[in-house]
């Protein structure tokens, strides 16, 4: 190939790719300033095990199915929940005393919301979110998204903590600044669905991109210093 | 003059950029070609709980009333030699243990168990067997949550070195790793510049090089639109 050909391709794949490039700098520098905490919008959140657990309660009912992989009685904001597995790796809940399908009710949502929350503020108010909250979907980790509750507290960074209403578990925190963190992703993800998914075609694409012009470049030191 | 030094400032940073930046390229690329969820493992082990059968309220009551701390307790079969029916997995905010659901006994897991677990949990096309057993206790690898201690290490001897993690106290399938996940990590150490623990995205290199990436571009960008409109005014005196 001529010299004059490969400097053009590298210089314009250079251009397609550089546009892309500052993009990622920009958005890697954010989240370098940034760091882990803040990203995730977990600032205000408790750890895991940080609660003291509360006993519980003996069960009146116990589930019975065909196929069960696992049978867990657990504590629920003061109230006990059954989580059935099944051998094809659907989830269910239970209610614990009546056996009836659970479902998180707005006082529970509630208790479940400030019992992971560890901030200065006071809850202020909750909504429900009959088709879940799109900016919680993950497509590797929570690909569907199922009805929520959101629980306000008037901290300075306004958290808002989702509660499933399936399961009553705490799905995400988020504040005033996770849509700004969400739009980071996706320009460095090239994702803009919202997804997260960083395995999609334009980043396939441009990864390409990148790496001819990587080697383009490597090519032309080699021709401008060792003449052949 | 003032031309000059622009493009002195892009060659430089080019130059100083140029190794990490092939470095985020080469990375970035593995990263995003090769699917997360492929990365995570799950084609070579599945969560193989074998399916219940009888699930009796009195256990559990018993069960509940001798560790009224319990923040669970889980009925699951895991099919050990010394608990053959099934398990109750009993996890408080500190511990979690096993009791047999037949004897309401402490059971743990022995290495036999391990082994026939891991056995029934891996799942490949081709025939591998079981290179290594080893308890880990108070050292965990580079590749695993120390968090998830202690554990049983077992390896295969297939040719991604598959390696599937247990907890000792539960046998409960707790991570896997193979060599597409070890490259991943490898391009991600190379991509956050965090060389030590592989996860700090806010390292004082990471920050600069990024920094200079956005002057490099931006320089590159006043070049660009120099150039092209010397061309355009060229092409207007012909």
């Amino acid at each position: 190939m001529k010299q004059t050909t490969l400097l053009s391709l590298h210089k314009w794949t250079g251009i397609v790719v550089g546009i892309q490039f500052l993009i990622w700098s920009v958005t890697g520098l954010y989240f370098s300033l940034t760091g882990h905490l803040v990203l995730s919008s977990q600032q205000h959140q408790t750890g895991v095990h940080s609660a003291p657990p509360r006993p519980i309660d003996v069960a009146e009912w116990h589930p019975q199915f065909e196929n069960m992989t696992s049978v867990t009685l657990r504590n629920i904001a003061g109230l006990n929940q059954w989580v059935v597995t099944l051998a094809d790796g659907q989830t269910q809940w239970f209610q614990s005393q009546t056996g009836r399908t659970w479902q998180t009710d707005p006082e529970t949502a509630k208790t479940v919301a400030s019992a992971s929350y560890a901030g200065p503020g006071k809850l202020t108010g909750i909504s429900y979110f009959e088709d879940g909250f799109p900016a919680l979907i993950s497509e590797e980790v929570t690909p569907e998204s199922t009805a929520v509750y959101e629980v306000a507290f008037d901290d300075n960074i306004s958290t808002r903590v989702y509660v499933s209403e399936q399961s009553g578990q705490v799905v995400a925190h988020r504040n005033k600044w996770s849509t700004l963190h969400d739009w980071a992703f996706r320009l460095h993800f090239m994702d803009y669905n919202g997804g997260k998914n960083f395995n999609n075609p334009l980043t396939w694409i441009f990864a390409a991109g990148m790496l001819w012009f990587i080697f383009t470049g490597l090519w032309l030191l080699k021709r401008i210093y060792f003449r052949r | 003059m003032q031309r000059i030094t622009i493009r002195k400032i892009h060659r430089w940073l080019a130059l100083a950029l140029a190794i990490q930046v092939m470095l985020w390229g080469i990375s970035g690329a593995y990263m995003v070609w090769i699917k997360l969820s492929f990365i995570h493992g799950g084609h070579l082990a599945e969560h193989a709980e074998l399916t219940l059968t009888d699930v009796s309220p009195e256990s559990f009551a018993f069960v509940q009333a001798q560790h009224p701390t319990a923040a669970s307790i889980k009925w699951v079969n895991r099919g050990l030699n010394s608990a053959p029916a099934s398990t109750i997995e009993v996890r408080t905010n500190t511990d979690r243990f096993l009791v047999s659901s037949e004897t309401l006994e402490l059971v743990r897991p022995t290495e036999s168990d391990i082994i026939s677990i891991a056995n029934r949990v891996y799942r490949t096309t081709k025939e591998a067997n079981i290179h290594s057993t080893e308890l880990l206790i108070e050292d965990a690898p580079r590749e695993l949550f120390a968090g998830h201690l202690p554990v049983w290490k077992v390896t295969f001897d297939d040719w991604v070195n598959t390696t599937l993690y247990f907890k000792a106290e539960t046998g409960e399938l707790v991570t896997r790793r193979f060599s597409f996940w070890r490259g991943f990590d490898f391009f991600w150490m190379l991509h956050i510049m965090d060389y030590k623990d592989r996860e700090n995205i806010q390292t004082p290199w990471l920050i600069a090089l990024t920094t200079l990436s956005i002057a490099f571009v931006l320089t590159g960008a006043v070049l660009t639109t120099r150039r092209l409109r010397k061309r355009r005014k060229r092409g207007m005196a012909q």
